[in-house]
């Protein structure tokens, strides 16, 4: 990326996916899907001081169809994870997906007839975050790695 | 009268009333305990909740044990009540035989027409431990979904569920060491055997992690 | 034209066909994942226009068989379980186990413990409050109410990470005692944590209680009569909205609360103003008894004198041969009560958080059952929501304070 010379002025020269990575990095809007203890500590990141605002996530969005980003906070029973197969299903591509504590992991330390073991037997998952629960930091160092890869995700789609 | 006056006075009021219907009546670890037989189980409660001195209107809790082979009645539900005008509590314990053959449940009349509280519970009691109660207004699982079979709090139950990766159809359930039920996961698989095919949805490969190249400044 | 449109397509939905009703009623489903419920709870109501006719709920989404798992934990580990109950104020349902193994056992704690248990207990009720009229706050609009507690509640979490180690799920105590011996400079902090409170508490009074539109919001909405709120197993700020006077504090006093010297405040006709104001005026009534617990902290050993059942420390453990056996003892053969059962309930901030264990003389509970407070109030929510009006039933549902954690275990 560079300024150039331009007739009449200057221009900055740059590639159209690294800009709109840029873009798309900064302004995710996510879907916080809470269910259980780790709700809390993610109400915790929301507030004043551990703001997730100031990564650019200051939009919460409650509807699905507005969101491009997943957050399933706590632990998913036999009978929420058809429902959260549908909100998934919802979204728009490009979508991504943050499972945030043990349990949306992996099933947490309930194994057992009632409980999920890991939310990405029902779909993929970009990051997984350790911890029961979670430290608002670790959410944190969760936003800014899934903003590293969807800024080198590329425009033609999926592996191209 | 003090407190402990007051529960020795219970326990012979209720004595008095039921006669031989009681096993026992005795105090337990400071909580007056009755051990009633089957029959009085609904009536027992309308006359502790209708009664002028003990109005026992206050509902705390009903539960119940699976005692399985080391009793000869297999369950027992137990109830706690607590009078407000007086501040004492009670527990109330059933002891119900398993039923002799396997479609049917062990049956016990309900009370949620004399304590409002109780409609749930037992809707739970029969989720999760199979004990039916007659006359309840709308007798459906409660915990689980409603196409589940077996009750889990039963010991003969396993923590883990008996059947990973067979269960009913239309139930979601994930499995690690077994192939899942409906929804693949996401190991390795073929490309057009990723996802269920669903209105929504196109083909998708998983996001690629290409490794963040260090960059030129943006200056001139 | 466009008039004309809409005023045929008005009046053919209007139309009364013979022997139908009048109006098409709506069903809407509110749930399972929706932006105004408080964990996962799905109501399916029946509408007729605003107003609700019916409704039915369903729970269950977050059942994590917490029963079925204590059978195959030790009573400590069954710590960890209690902790996820209420978790928004998790050491209080810890005090609450610890108090029923102890019944079990026969075991009485020194004063210290007590009262530090009651500390613990009373710093999770003014967070468990901050949060649920923050929240009640959020629903009815009032955002910036709920920002400003939450900032006390983060103050709180350093004083709980210095004596615990965890900020949300803590694991606090054992049977027999505290898990580590209280760190030096807990009484300056918490000291320092209590001086805003109360200015705190007198902010969100002006914004809200005195506030017109928020009584519009809460007065008389779902108020709820004492003897249906008796016969439906109520305990709690909602049970003392309603009129009753209920507190375990006061009713069956346990560890050492009948050396302080407190008031249980108590509403009129149990509608979401009263439940409010109960809950505010609780938070001012725990703060005095952390005052006073605090500045009478008595001087003693942080755990009873039963080798046998509390594990000792690991500095004895590599020194003493004593300390050695019993700490082989406790963790190959595990802590075996006697054979028989106890109930035993403390006043969580929710209400009558009970456990009912059985015990079979193994190392395990028989069979462990969780009163818990949430399950019997949202049992009324059927009868409360009718008759209101859709956003209503977002204002009851709220100060209901149903944690999803409790209510499904």
């Amino acid at each position: 990326m560079g300024v150039t010379q331009w007739p009449g002025g200057e221009a900055i020269t740059t590639k159209l996916s690294e800009f709109v990575g840029w873009a798309r990095q900064y302004s995710q809007w996510p879907m916080p899907f809470a269910t259980a203890c780790c709700g809390i500590e993610y109400m915790s990141t929301m507030s004043s001081r551990y703001d997730q605002g100031r990564f650019g996530w200051e939009r919460p969005s409650f509807s699905p169809r507005q969101a491009d980003l997943l957050i399933v906070i706590g632990t998913i029973g036999v009978k929420m994870a058809p429902v959260l197969k549908r909100i998934y299903d919802q979204m728009a591509e490009p979508k991504s997906v943050i499972a945030m504590g043990a349990c949306a992991s992996c099933g947490g330390m309930f194994d057992t007839y009632s409980v999920i073991q890991g939310v990405d037997t029902l779909f993929p998952v970009d990051i997984y975050v350790p911890g029961c629960p979670p430290r608002p930091e670790t959410l944190l160092t969760a936003y800014i790695k899934l903003q590293e890869k969807v800024r080198n995700q590329s425009l033609l789609g999926e592996g191209r | 009268m003090t407190r402990e006056e007051k529960q020795v006075k219970l326990l012979d009021d209720i004595q008095k009333q039921f006669g031989d219907k009681i096993v026992s009546a005795k105090m337990d670890y400071g909580m007056p305990v009755v051990v009633i037989d089957n029959s009085i189980h609904h009536d027992i409660f309308a006359w502790l909740k209708g009664h002028d001195e003990w109005k026992f209107d206050h509902f705390i809790d009903i539960t119940a044990v699976d005692y399985k082979d080391s009793r000869d009645a297999r369950f027992e539900v137990v109830v706690h009540l607590r009078t407000h005008t007086h501040n004492l509590k009670v527990r109330i314990k059933t002891p119900l035989a398993d039923s002799s053959d396997e479609k049917s449940m062990p049956e016990l009349p309900t009370l949620s027409d004399v304590f409002l509280g109780a409609s749930w519970s037992e809707r739970e009691i029969f989720d999760l431990m199979g004990i039916k109660f007659a006359n309840h207004p709308r007798m459906t699982r409660l915990l689980m979904p409603d196409n589940y079979e077996g009750h889990p709090l039963r010991k003969d139950f396993p923590v883990k569920g008996p059947h990973r990766g067979s269960f009913p159809r239309g139930t979601v359930v994930s499995n690690k060491r077994r192939e899942p039920a409906v929804a693949p996961t996401t190991k390795a698989k073929p490309a057009d055997q990723l996802l269920p095919n669903t209105p929504w949805e196109k083909q998708r490969k998983p996001l690629s992690d290409k490794p963040v190249e260090a960059k030129e400044g943006g200056d001139a | 034209m466009l008039k004309h449109v809409i005023d045929k397509a008005v009046t053919e939905t209007h139309i009364a066909e013979e022997g139908k009703e009048r109006h098409d009623y709506y069903d809407l489903n509110l749930g399972p994942a929706h932006p105004t419920m408080h964990g996962i709870l799905e109501n399916r109501v029946k509408l007729d226009g605003e107003r609700i006719i019916d409704a039915e709920c369903h729970i269950g989404y977050c059942h994590r068989s917490f029963e079925k798992l204590s059978e195959h934990y030790s009573y400590n580990q069954v710590l960890t379980i209690t902790d996820r109950m209420n978790y928004v104020s998790s050491m209080a349902n810890n005090v609450g186990w610890t108090q029923a193994a102890e019944k079990l056992l026969g075991i009485e704690v020194p004063k210290l413990v007590q009262y530090v248990r009651v500390i613990t207990l009373e710093m999770n009720r003014i967070m468990d409050h901050l949060i649920r009229v923050g929240i009640l706050g959020v629903d009815a609009g009032a955002y910036t109410g709920f920002l400003y507690f939450m900032e006390q509640r983060e103050r709180a979490y350093k004083i709980i990470e210095k004596m615990t180690g965890g900020r949300l799920t803590t694991t606090f105590g054992r049977v027999g005692g505290l898990d580590k011996p209280l760190y030096p400079e807990f009484k300056e902090d918490v000291l320092e944590w209590l001086r805003p409170i109360p200015k705190v508490l007198k902010e969100f009074h002006t914004l809200v209680t005195r506030n017109r539109i928020f009584i519009e919001r809460f007065r008389d909405i779902s108020p709820i009569s004492k003897e249906r709120a008796l016969s439906y197993g109520f305990t709690g700020p909602n049970l003392r909205a309603a009129g009753v006077d209920y507190d375990l504090r006061k009713a069956e006093p346990y560890l050492s609360y009948s050396d302080f010297d407190f008031e249980v405040p108590l509403g009129t006709n149990g509608d979401v103003y009263d439940r409010y104001m109960v809950c505010m005026l609780e938070m001012e009534q725990s703060i005095k008894i952390i005052e006073q617990a605090i500045n009478n902290l008595p001087e003693g050993s942080w755990h009873a004198d039963i080798p046998e059942i509390f594990l000792p420390e690991k500095k004895d453990v590599y020194s003493s041969m004593e300390s050695m056996i019993y700490h082989f003892k406790i963790i190959m053969h595990g802590i075996r009560p006697p054979v028989g059962e106890v109930y035993e309930a403390v006043e969580s901030p929710n209400g009558e958080l009970g456990f009912y264990c059985v015990s079979d003389g193994g190392p395990n509970p028989y069979r462990l059952h969780f009163r818990s407070p949430c399950l019997y109030f949202y049992q009324s929510i059927e009868e409360l929501l009718k008759g209101g009006m859709l956003a209503d039933a977002v204002i009851t549902i709220s100060s209901i304070n149903v944690i999803a954690g409790e209510l499904e275990r």
